[in-house]
């Protein structure tokens, strides 16, 4: 076989056919075992191809490269039903926050404390669980903790929605965490649940200041208000009555009741949206 | 004029316009390769995409050894053998087309490939497509099988039988 | 059209006036907002963005007023903003942060937002870094980007509080340009306490201090409110309200001139410097 390796190259009409795939199926291969070699017949085939083609593969390319990669959660999300973009804001609220998860690990330590058995145990971690959420929402939105509120508040997107979107994110977050722990309390395991729907009420109550106050301080005043109930009532009551069947039902009536008064003040939230007034 | 080493190590370190400079110069012919492998455009293109996606993911990690041409070969093939698997398209069937071997490409191959070239155009297309799989794309019979859509057992039975028939003409 | 119509706006924080009756009037093009640290620019600016209400004083944007939630809404939607400290998420890279303000935008449509985030930072020369995380970025990069996210939408207001601070000259000279660009077919109302900013690209000026609007005009005419009241002489005259040495070894000295002074024409400087920043000042600007 002699092939004067360095004088073949593929010629202009070559190129042509071979574009075309009118060449003969060995001549072709032929062809592409020479270009994946050399770079001037790469070249010479450029001009053959179809360059609106290449440059819609390119937009896909670029598209691809630059979308921020949507992480599993969001993934999971949107198989749910929920819409692209609001997936997104679920995912990037600023969740790990050290005050967080200090808060979480109050709890973890309750709860450890309480595996016991121990009726003042459980008491302590029924009271603490509430809060951690109520932590989250309180570093989820504002000036306090978010570094571009000035451009949130700025921007058309309704503030309370993003309030909530966010705190949803940091209830979600707290039951997923929380909910396990629960269950190592106690045998019976029923205070595994009986934290959820305080800690949805104190959620709301605070939702619903925040339309007039600051929403750190009235995170704080409410978790403060939450502390010194509970500890009131401890003196004649015990855990089951404060948690048990008909305090439930208080709780969810004070969590639809806050939540109505969120939504009729929300206009007044969409203006200043938590910067101090 | 960068060589496409350097174009590939800027893009490894996240540099966009080597990115596309790269992608200039190897998605025309990476096109065209890949058409002839499958005859749905759609798919090709989404191959392609699937494969500078790859490019600028992987671009660190290229050993070096070799042309960057045939590296990108490499993912291209196996990207448009995964879209296969997923939608497979009606095969191309060569034998139909019309070919137009002038004078000028039948000097060609006889210079390129001589002898060799010559008893691969005499095969059948079916054991001429398994050896163009193997052989210059690079496959293992698993992908080969993927490929052509025939299972990998086949694809050794033909290589058998073509590297005989090889064998019987060279001699 | 008069894009921004604000007649004597006011703004209390607890005992300080931040704002104290600011006028405004302003159309399209570039204009710039000149006043000293402490002048109530930002406090002014903040209002016009709708980050925060007014006390009193009446104020109409793009035809709308921000007090009334659907208005402010309608407003928010042709509005960019480029806050004095923009600050970032976390962790971001360019390319996320922009799509995440513009997610706040209402662009809900992914493949559409990507290429508009793709847009703007090629508006500010950002393309080639727009995977690199924001925190490794050098700080006048980090305005640029906060001038990207302040584009999406192609805004017809575009509100600049302070964006050259910090910049070294080059990096200056540089987002002026952008910022002319980002002007045409827009209005723009940025803020500075540099003259030689607004000198450069803005038509008009408006001047304020103590939170108070002491003169609008051209740059020129700006200038002009110091005819008579710039002179110069071998040594520093007591006569003047405030005086410097030259490079010519001479004296500037701006004030009330005496009689027979070898008057100087007046520079944007000289006129800011009257209207704002002398003792006495306020009798001048009467």
């Amino acid at each position: 076989m002699t092939s004067s390796e360095a004088a073949w190259h593929v010629a202009g009409p070559v190129c042509e056919l071979y574009a075309q795939g009118a060449l003969d199926p060995v001549i072709a291969a032929s062809v592409e075992a020479h270009v994946a070699a050399c770079a001037d017949c790469r070249e010479q085939l450029t001009p053959t191809a179809d360059s609106t083609r290449l440059h819609a593969i390119f937009a896909e390319i670029v598209d691809r490269i630059d979308a921020p990669r949507a992480n599993l959660v969001e993934r999971v999300l949107q198989w749910f039903g929920v819409r692209a973009d609001i997936a997104r804001l679920l995912v990037i609220t600023p969740i790990v926050r050290s005050a967080w998860l200090l808060a979480i690990a109050a709890v973890l330590l309750f709860a450890l404390a309480a595996a016991s058995a121990d009726e003042r145990a459980v008491l302590g971690f029924l009271a603490v669980a509430p809060l951690a959420p109520l932590a989250g929402v309180a570093i989820a939105y504002g000036s306090r903790t978010d570094p571009v509120h000035e451009l949130v508040v700025a921007a058309p997107f309704d503030k309370l929605r993003l309030l909530l979107i966010r705190a949803t994110a940091v209830l979600a977050v707290s039951v997923l965490v929380i909910t396990p722990i629960g269950a190592f309390v106690e045998d019976r395991s029923a205070a595994a649940w009986q934290w959820l729907l305080p800690a949805l009420a104190l959620a709301a109550v605070t939702l619903a200041l925040a339309e007039r106050i600051d929403i750190t301080v009235a995170a704080g005043a409410v978790g403060a208000t939450w502390l010194a109930i509970v500890v009131g009532m401890r003196v004649n009551h015990t855990a089951a009555a404060m948690f048990g069947g008909l305090a439930q039902i208080i709780f969810a009536i004070v969590a639809v009741c806050a939540g109505l008064a969120a939504f009729v003040g929300r206009d007044r939230f969409n203006y200043s949206g938590g910067i101090w007034k | 004029m960068a060589t496409d080493a350097e174009l590939l190590a800027a893009v490894a370190a996240g540099d966009r316009r080597a990115f596309a400079d790269l992608y200039q110069r190897h998605a025309p012919w990476l096109v065209l390769r890949l058409g002839r492998r499958c005859a749905d455009p759609g798919l090709v293109d989404e191959a392609v995409q699937d494969t500078f996606v790859a490019v600028w993911q992987a671009a660190k990690k290229w050993d070096g050894r070799g042309e960057v041409a045939a590296w990108i070969w490499g993912i291209g093939v196996r990207r448009l053998i995964d879209r296969l698997r997923k939608h497979r398209p009606v095969v191309m069937a060569e034998a139909a087309r019309e070919l137009v071997a002038s004078a000028e490409e039948q000097v060609l191959v006889g210079v390129e490939y001589g002898e060799l070239g010559r008893a691969l155009s005499r095969l059948s297309p079916e054991l001429r497509s398994v050896i163009e799989a193997t052989v210059l794309d690079g496959l293992t019979t698993k992908e080969a099988g993927r490929l052509l859509g025939i299972p990998a057992g086949t694809v050794k039975s033909r290589m058998v039988r073509a590297r005989a028939a090889l064998r019987e003409e060279l001699v | 059209m008069t894009t921004i119509e604000a007649i004597g706006l006011v703004r209390r924080f607890h005992r300080t006036t931040a704002v104290d009756g600011a006028t405004l009037n302003i159309t399209a093009g570039v204009t710039g907002l000149l006043g000293p640290n402490g002048a109530g620019k930002t406090t002014t600016l903040r209002i016009l963005a709708t980050v925060l209400a007014r006390d009193s004083g009446s104020l109409r944007m793009l035809g709308r007023d921000p007090s009334n939630p659907a208005d402010r809404l309608e407003i928010r939607r042709r509005l960019g903003y480029l806050p004095q400290d923009p600050g970032y998420q976390r962790g971001f890279t360019v390319f996320e942060f922009v799509d995440y303000i513009a997610i706040l935008k209402e662009w809900t449509v992914r493949r559409a937002r990507h290429d508009e985030v793709r847009r703007v930072l090629d508006m500010v020369g950002l393309s080639d870094v727009r995977d690199t995380k924001i925190r490794k970025l050098s700080g006048g990069m980090r305005r640029r980007v906060g001038l990207a996210q302040a584009l999406i939408g192609d805004p017809e207001l575009l509100i600049l509080d302070e964006p050259t601070v910090g910049f070294d000259p080059q990096q200056r000279l540089r987002f002026r340009d952008m910022i002319s660009q980002a002007g045409e077919g827009r209005t723009v109302l940025l803020s500075t306490h540099l003259t030689d900013d607004v000198a450069a690209i803005c038509g008009r000026i408006v001047v304020i201090t103590a939170g108070r609007t002491v003169f609008t005009g051209t740059p020129s005419e700006v200038a002009a409110t110091a005819a008579g009241r710039v002179w110069s002489s071998a040594d520093r005259d007591p006569a003047a309200d405030v005086a410097w040495r030259t490079e010519d070894g001479r004296f500037r000295n701006l004030g009330t001139a005496p009689d027979g002074a070898h008057l100087l024409t007046p520079t944007l400087d000289d006129g800011y410097m009257l209207l704002v920043g002398t003792p006495g000042a306020d009798e001048v600007a009467a």
